[in-house]
């Protein structure tokens, strides 16, 4: 029978080494130009030149770089924790550390770049372009992605909300749960969310210098990925607040029912839940719904290449400009 | 969009002035659409913050935007420069027809009348 803890160190084990050789890898010409095309077509924008390209996949090494160095320090982390404390349960430490932790490691290098990074260098005689309309996050995250985060925080304060009723009415153990790990851990997620909202006001109100409108859809593309990293983060934290607090009432109840049995599909929706989000914000429009609302039509900075079955795998990205 | 060339001959404030006020008239820039900021917009154009105010700031005393307060700068409801100028012209005949004692009927008479006698197009 191998135990919990095992389990735990294995995938420990297995995430550190990935995230090392995910440092070799990103490093390779074969690795950035297959990351650049993919993200060209997940942003739908087909059209490109030298300079954007270069800037494009500096910016997709860095951040994929930050993405595996965050990873080691959030193993590390975790590893600091569970060896200084060595009774914490394994399934606490999954749920309420290791996964919270990790999510925010490989999210934190990323959203940086994206508020400290000029994407483009340019001279100082050189055109340069801006939009005359305001823009706001919800420019780039669709509508049911943008909510999703918050609407998860209210429910999981609402669960802490019928906690203080229900031990209040003697229902549960009042002490149980505020001693459960329930509400530091659902105040703590509250303050990420709140951090992480104010890094999306500073991606929006950061520079965005831009020679043509191409560059400056390409600028936007990596804001929007910025945006949808955080956004993911910010699902993940709440999804997961919402699962601590109905772990924390379950764990305060009086009488029992089938708590062990309550406990373990919440558990078990903590991953799930976890995974489904990660595709939410991964697929569909994720990436590009910030073309149908800011770049509707591009036919003012270049022609869009369609993409063709024949030579997806090794076209290089068209220069189209005007 | 908004192109600033540093190379031009016209100032930048300038250039922001007339292309905005070119994008308001062909509806790119729609009747209370929200623009940037000053700051943001200066530092997505590289130029000095005095820049884009002095264009905001002629924009606005012509009438094609507006500043409303903390909520931002937008783009007047009814911000085409050349109807807002027939609108002042009118307002001035009928001042000027109502210090005369003319009736309503009687001052759009005149105008037709003028339209009739000198076509403008």
């Amino acid at each position: 029978m191998v135990s919990g803890s095992s389990v735990l160190l294995f995938f420990g084990v297995v995430g550190a080494l990935g995230a090392i050789v995910s440092l070799v890898v990103v490093r390779t010409q074969a690795w950035q130009k297959k990351t650049f095309l993919t993200f060209a077509n997940k942003v739908t924008l087909w059209v490109a030149d030298e300079v954007i390209s270069a800037a494009v996949t500096r910016r997709l090494r860095r951040s994929a770089t930050g993405t595996a160095v965050g990873a080691l320090i959030g193993i590390g982390a975790v590893a600091v924790i569970v060896v200084m404390n060595p009774t914490i349960p394994w399934r606490t430490t999954a749920y309420l550390l290791a996964f919270p932790v990790l999510f925010i490691a490989v999210s934190a290098i990323p959203v940086a770049l994206a508020l400290r990074d000029e994407l483009y260098v340019h001279t100082e005689n050189s055109q340069r372009v801006a939009r005359t309309n305001h823009v706001e996050v919800r420019d780039y995250i669709s509508p049911g992605r943008f909510w999703a985060p918050p609407v998860l925080g209210v429910a999981a304060l609402m669960l802490v909300a019928l906690g203080v009723v229900l031990s209040a009415s003697g229902r549960i153990d009042g002490q149980r749960f505020f001693g459960s790990p329930t509400v530091p851990w659902i105040a703590a997620v509250l303050v990420v969310l709140g951090l992480g909202w104010a890094a999306a006001r500073k991606i929006i109100r950061g520079n965005q210098t831009a020679t043509d409108g191409l560059e400056l859809a390409w600028s936007d593309a990596m804001r929007a990925d910025a945006l949808r990293n955080l956004w993911t983060l910010a699902a993940a934290l709440a999804w997961f607040a919402v699962v601590v607090a109905g772990l924390g009432l379950l764990g305060a109840l009086e009488v029992p029912i089938e708590p062990l049995w309550a406990s373990t599909i919440l558990q078990t929706s903590a991953t799930w839940g976890a995974i489904v989000i990660s595709m939410v914000y991964s697929r569909g429009s994720a990436y590009s719904y910030f073309r149908y609302r800011l770049w509707p039509d591009l036919g003012d900075v270049g022609e869009i290449v369609e993409d063709s079955d024949e030579d997806v795998d090794d076209a290089d990205v068209e220069v189209h400009r005007p | 969009m908004i192109v600033v060339d540093p190379r031009s001959a016209v100032p930048p404030f300038e250039q922001i002035r007339v292309q905005m006020v070119a994008q308001v008239r062909s509806g790119e820039l729609a009747p209370d659409a929200r623009l940037p900021t000053v700051r943001k917009l200066a530092s997505d154009l590289r130029l000095a913050p005095n820049t884009v105010a002095r264009a905001y700031r002629e924009l606005e005393q012509s009438g094609v935007i507006e500043t409303r307060g903390r909520h931002g700068t937008f783009v007047t409801p009814h911000a085409d420069p050349v109807r807002r100028q027939a609108q002042a012209a009118a307002e001035s005949f009928a001042r000027q027809a109502a210090a005369l004692n003319i009736g309503v009927d009687d001052a759009v008479r005149l105008i037709r009348a003028a339209f009739d006698a000198e076509p403008i197009r």
